[in-house]
Formats: C-alpha cells, structure tokens, sequence
C-alpha cells in the first residue's frame, strides 16, 4: 500500500480511531487500584498516542509531499546506478514516458499523488506524448503532464516518477514547428515532484500568467532533487560516487532535447528550485552557464550542505567541500556570466542573511535579482507568493518559442561566450 | 503566543504531562460505566492526543522553520507584496577570452603557403586561468569566398615550446600544413596548449584547494573547467570552428595523454576523439596523483570504465612497440565497450611519427564543411 496513497492514509486514521475508541471502551478494566493497572493505564494510553501519531506523519507527508513512497523514506540511500549501453544509433533509454494526463488548469484542484494517472508501462520513449487527449481532454487548452523515467547516458544515474509539462501552445498548429525554452524545476529536501504540482502548482501558475500575457510558455520539467532518496544529495559530484551535478548538468537536458521540441542554444534552459532545489538551481546555473544561463531560488541557501541526511558527499575533503560551496566560489573564483533571482523573507525565513550574504558577494559579469517579502515561512504557500514574479522574470529572459516558424535559428556556436547572457 | 516563540513547546509538554497523570490518576473515577462518564474519558483522550500532536507540529516546525508566524500557517498572512530588485552593477561589457600575441606563416617546401601559426592567450572566464598556447590555421581558412566552419583539434602537451619535440608547435604546423597540402588530411585548426596550467600539473582535472587547518594553502586550479567550458568559449569565440563535440579532437603528447583520455571521457559533450601516447594513462600524473582516496578513484579510468556508462567517444592508442601496448593500456582497451570505441596504430620511431596520427584524427572530427580527400585515413 502507498505511502502516498489515499487507502493508506484511510487505514492509519481508521486505526487512530480505533485506538481512542478502544481506550474509551477498555477503560473499567485498569480501573483496580494496583499497581500493575497504572502501567496498564499508561500503555493504553501510549498506545493509541502512537497510532494518532502514527496517521499524523502519514497526514503531514502527504500534505507536504517530503517522500512519495516507502523506496524514499526507507530506501538505501543510493540510487540505481546503470551502465547504459546503448544500441547502435539510438537512446532510447535516456527518456520513457510512463503515463500522462492533461495538464492540471489555473485554479482547479490537484489529488495529492500521482496515483490516478493512468500508469503505461511499456509504451516507451515518446509513445505517449500527446496522447493523452484522446480520453476526451483537449491538448490545445490543457496542455500535457507526463510521468518520466530518466536514465543519464554519462552519469549512470537512474530516476523514476518524475514529471514533464507540456504548455498548450506544445499542441497547437502555430507552435507546430516551434522549440520551447526548459525550466529544469527541483524540489527541496525531502521532497517529491508531484508536490511542484500540487503544492507549488507551478504548471497551473505558468498557464495562468501565460494567460494573462506575463510569462511565456515553456516546456517544464519537475524532478526530485534528491536521486536518491532517503539521502540529500545537494547535486553534487560525490567523488567515485553519485555524479549528481552531471546528470542535472548534461543528462537531463539532453534527454529532454531528444524527446521534446525544447531549445538547446543558449538562453533555452533555466533551473528553479526552492529550499535544497533552490541551492541546486543556482549552483547548475554557476558550473554550467552555457546550459543554464538563468537560475530561480525560492529560499534556497548558498553552501555546501553537510548533515546526517546528506552523508559524506565530498570525499571528506574541505577543499571539495569548499568547491561546493557557491559562497566561496565567488569568493574565490572568477563569477560566471549567469543572471539569478533568489528570494527569501525578512521575517521567517532562517535563510534570510545566507541570501543577503550571497547577494552581496556577486559581481560581474554576474548578475543577481531579489525578491525579499516581509513576511513568509519556509513553506509553499510562501513560496506560491513569489512564484509569478520569478516565472515572469524567467519569462522576459529565456530565448521564446515563436509561432509559425521553426523557431529561433539553431546557432552555430553555441558556446559564444559573452555577458549578454547576463540580461 | 507565537507559533516559534521558545516558550511554546514547553508550555504544551507540561500541559500535556498534567493531564496524562490527571487521567491516570482520575482513571476509576472515569471508569463508571455511565454515559457522562465516557464522554468526559473521550475527551480526556482527545485532549491528550491534541496537546502531544501539537507539541510534535511546534518542534517539528521549529527545527525545519516552515511556518513563521500562525498567520503564516493559517494562509492569512497576504500581507507584503514585495518586488524583484537587482542588486549590484550591470556590467555589460564583452570580455576579451582571448588575445593573439605573435603570428607567423607556415611555409611549405617550395615556398606555398601552408597556413597560418598564432601564439595566443586564453583568459578562461570560468576557471580563471590565464593559458599561453598556439593556433594552427590552415591555409583554407583564409581562403576568399566561401567561409567554411573548422573542426579543431587540441594538442596536449608541455613540448609544445620545445623545438626538439614532435609536439613542438612549429614542427606540428609544419606536419600538418605539409598532410593537407599532399592530401593526406582535412584542413583543420590546431590548438597546442600545455598539460600543465596554473603552474601546477593538473591532469586537466579541477583540483580542489588544499586547505591546512583552515587555512589555504594552494588555491583551486580548475583545469577542468578551463579545458571543457573556456577553451571551447574562447576558440569558438576567435575563431571560425564547429563546437559541437563530433568536431572536436584531443591529442595528448606524453604530458597530455592523460588529459585527453580524461577530458573525452569525463565532458565527452564537449570531446568526441581522444589520441593518448600507447603507455600507462589510467591515472593523474602530477598534484592530481595526491588528492585523497575517492579522488584518485574516481580520476582513475578504469574505476570510470568498470563503473560509469561507456562515453560515446573515440579513442586511439598510438606509439611504437606491440599493437595492444603494455601494461593498462591493455586493460583499457578490454573494458571498453560501444558506444565507447579503442583503436591502436603502430607508428615508427623517427622521421616525424605524428603525421598519421594527425591523418587519422582529422578524418575522424566529422568535417561536412571540408573536401575529405581520398585515401587520407592512415
């Protein structure tokens, strides 16, 4: 039975119900005055305290979206590592698309898991892109939601149950032929991708400000930022382990390029995040400006993140650790030519002084944003608050898909490399 | 009170001691078996139950400070829009990545023309590192009329100063000037850069700063970063050449050859065709060699093809001596598999051996661009 799912969540508050009721009906029975009936009367007690707790987590994670199945939360830490190999003149395996659905509308309710969208196995690669409008929903106004495996070529590094958006403009004859830009989009730790839908609602946002004319569509891709959860993994390139940064870095977009009509020139891709995915995004961003010259932090923080979650990710090595750490590569390298937005609260944001701190120490041809309320926890419905001005802001700079032609022209140096990325 | 006060989860765990012992004390009281009775029990549990639940839901939420404020969790809190500002100066300038010092013509017995030979300066915007190395140009690249886009390949090595050297910069322009103009090779740029950078030998690696006590004691050398990310920027931005990795080579001289096994294999988004000297390249030479044990490990190239996914690269092993080479070479080449491919090419000693080698890599970077001449493969 899921973790997730809504049968579990059922069971374990039909079960603390159980418990209180059973208490009330069993009480006359440790009613004597001995001395054993006070222990008695502390284990019922304790006892249905544990089975309310117990519904309490299962209610909270869900709520939250921090693990999307058992795997996650009791999993071993290390994700399944392939060796891709790949057949002559295809890669197929790098994408498979698992299930789809229309795209969740601006303001309409989204379910807590993934669970109902109708599971495809075996379809593969881009069988199933587009088709979900065939049970009667409309591609040209929904958009697409796809559920994707993604296995990186150059990491190894496999992943399951992640998600793409598809905008409505994907389906539509102007668009036929157009390239969207990418907005690579991490969760935080612990976190699930469903929960960038249905907590974040980050696609229903997007429509909506498209909309409204402030933003421009793009295809989405929404992943865990952890690869393998139980274990924070702060995409970084665990020395002879999990190479994290490069499967974000270069296996992702590349499978996402191969399967979809995305941008792969400069000013295509963008990464966001919030919490530990805003530290991701804005360190991709940092390592790779050519693939990721724009980066979005809800909250995220600056440096190198060490604790029992996350392990040794650095070959306990200080120095490593060190070049993991985005405040002291600005310290001590050159800053690369990337525009990023980070945002936090004045007012319950622990993340607060890392952000002013960050700000303050970049410097050309770097570029950094703001965006700082006055008030706002570390949750998503802060997090929802910011979100229209950061996609607006990502919308005014990412390369747009352009209707009724091919899109913008493939460049020939991709790698020209100037501060005009840095808009 | 507020919902991050300190006081808060004090206060709900004495609460919720009270009333735990006030139930178990007050439990045969509670045990009349009327109607009033069992009502009050539920209650008492419920109260119970609420009074811990929430003293998980404040400390819970004190550790991960997702809710600021009981506005914060109730959704009322809309107050305070607030505007994206940019902060710091906008510095639009375009950086100069890299500067010609010296150039000279390459010329052919006879006296043709054979191209062009640059000293060059690569400033790498990312890794910082400031390379001095040089740029062979083909005598096509000047050509009038039609602009073609070359493919480049890289020479690694620390003989490119060295006259003596077949990796000698001057003597490698020659030698390809003189395969393109018999035919035997496509027209290409060169770049001949040095294996050791940031004055320390690198492995083309990016090396972490070594830090003692806290204190640095050498800065991070990013070799790496420089090879894969500034050195395609920078030729790319000086130079009319592809920069897609199906048109871009490594050559590594006896210096180099690990950093262009490494470089293929670790950015082969960036490398597809890598010649490394036939000897034992599996491991950093240099500082890289001290770096501590997950390093090595990892910087090892067999650990990379025993446990990474094959890069799609090509790799030739070339030197005199027996066709499978000694040593690890030999162990290279059994654990490589598709799409990764291993070639090896038995050269001559004397007499300029690296003519073939540069036959061989320019016809393999694709080159749609160029006339590909007739039997030139070796």
């Amino acid at each position: 039975m899921g973790l997730t799912s809504g049968s579990f969540g059922t069971l374990m508050f039909v079960l603390a119900a159980a418990g209180i009721f059973g208490v009330v009906a069993f009480w006359p029975r440790a009613a004597r005055q001995r001395p054993l009936t006070m222990l008695a009367r502390v284990g019922m007690v304790g006892l249905s305290q544990l089975l309310v707790i117990a519904a309490f987590l299962v209610y909270l994670n869900s709520y939250f979206g921090f693990y999307a199945s058992w795997s996650q939360l009791l999993g071993s830490g290390t994700a399944p590592v392939v060796r891709v190999e790949k057949a002559a003149g295809q890669d197929q395996s790098a994408l498979v698309v698992t299930a789809a659905e229309a795209a969740p509308a601006p303001g309409g309710s989204v379910p807590k898991n993934a669970g109902h969208i109708p599971v495809a196995e075996g379809h593969g690669a881009s069988g199933l892109i587009g088709q979900a409008g065939r049970k009667g929903a409309n591609l040209q106004q929904t958009g697409e939601l796809l559920q994707v495996n993604i296995t990186g070529q150059l990491s190894g590094i496999a992943v399951v149950k992640d998600f793409v958006y598809l905008p409505p403009q994907y389906f539509q004859p102007a668009y036929a032929r157009a390239r969207f830009p990418a907005v690579l989009a991490l969760t935080g730790y612990p976190g699930s991708s469903w929960s960038i839908i249905s907590r974040l609602q980050l696609p229903a946002e997007q429509a909506a400000l498209v909309r409204a004319g402030r933003a421009r569509p793009a295809v989405i891709v929404m992943m865990d930022a952890s690869v393998a959860m139980p274990r924070d993994t702060e995409c970084a390139n665990v020395p002879a382990g999990l190479q994290v940064e490069t499967f974000f870095a270069q296996d992702v977009p590349v499978a996402i390029e191969h399967a979809f009509r995305v941008q792969s020139g400069p000013g295509g891709w963008a990464a966001l995040g919030y919490s530990t995915g805003g530290f991701c995004a804005v360190k991709l961003a940092m390592l790779n400006p050519r693939q990721f010259p724009y980066a979005v932090s809800l909250a995220g923080y600056y440096q190198a993140l060490q604790d029992h979650t996350t392990g040794d990710l650095y070959g306990s090595d200080a120095g490593y650790r060190d070049e993991n750490n985005l405040d002291w590569r600005l310290r001590n390298l050159p800053a690369p030519p990337v525009s990023v937005l980070v945002t936090s609260s004045k007012i319950g944001e622990r993340t607060y002084p890392g952000t002013l701190r960050f700000v303050s120490l970049v410097k050309p041809p770097m570029q950094v944003y703001s965006l700082y309320l006055p008030q706002g926890g570390h949750n998503f419905a802060t997090w929802g608050r910011e979100l229209p001005q950061a996609l607006s802001w990502l919308g005014a700079r990412l390369t747009p898909a352009v209707p009724g032609s091919r899109g913008p022209a493939e460049p020939s140096n991709p790698g020209t490399p100037t501060a005009s990325g840095a808009g | 009170m507020g919902l991050t006060s300190p006081g808060l989860p004090y206060l709900l765990a004495l609460l919720g001691f009270i009333v735990l012992i006030a139930i178990v004390l007050g439990w045969p009281w509670l045990a009349r078996r009327t109607l009033p009775r069992i009502y009050l029990r539920f209650l008492s549990i419920c109260v119970l139950q609420a009074l811990v639940l929430g003293l998980i839901f404040v400390v819970v939420n004190n550790e991960g400070e997702f809710y600021s404020s009981w506005s914060d969790l109730f959704g009322t809190d809309a107050s305070g829009r607030a505007s994206i500002v940019a902060a710091g100066p906008v510095d639009t300038a375009s950086r100069n990545l890299l500067s010609v010092t010296a150039r000279s013509a390459v010329r052919l017995a006879g006296g043709h023309q054979g191209g062009v030979l640059e000293n060059v300066r690569i400033d790498g915007q990312l890794s910082g590192l400031s390379v001095a190395g040089s740029v062979y140009l083909p005598a096509a690249y000047a050509a009038r009329g039609r602009l073609p886009e070359f493919p480049v390949v890289t020479v690694v090595s620390d003989a490119t100063t060295s006259g003596s050297s077949p990796y000698s910069a001057t003597r490698l322009a020659q030698s390809a000037a003189t395969e393109i103009a018999a035919g035997r090779m496509v027209p290409v740029v060169i770049v001949m850069l040095p294996a050791t950078v940031g004055g320390v030998d690198q492995a083309c690696l990016n090396l972490p700063p070594v830090l003692r006590r806290g204190v640095q004691q050498r800065p991070a050398i990013e070799g790496g970063t420089f090879f894969a990310q500034d050195l395609p920027d920078a030729i790319g931005s000086a130079y009319r050449v592809r920069t897609t990795p199906a048109s871009w080579a490594l050559v590594g001289g006896q210096s180099g050859g690990y950093c262009a096994l490494q470089l293929a294999m670790d950015y082969s988004y960036v490398f597809s065709v890598a010649v490394a000297p036939r000897a034992s390249y599996v491991s950093p030479p240099g500082a890289a060699a001290q770096l501590p044990g997950p390093f090595r490990q990892q910087d090892d190239l067999l650990w990379q093809l025993r446990h990474l996914p094959p890069a799609p690269v090509s790799v030739l092993f070339a030197g005199p001596g027996s066709a499978a080479g000694g040593g690890q070479a030999a162990s290279f080449i059994s654990l490589a598999q598709r799409p990764m491919r291993v070639s090896t090419m038995q050269l001559d000693g004397g007499n300029w051996p690296l003519a073939r080698v540069l036959d061989w890599v320019a016809a393999a970077v694709d080159s749609p661009g160029a006339q590909r001449p007739a039997g030139g493969t070796g």
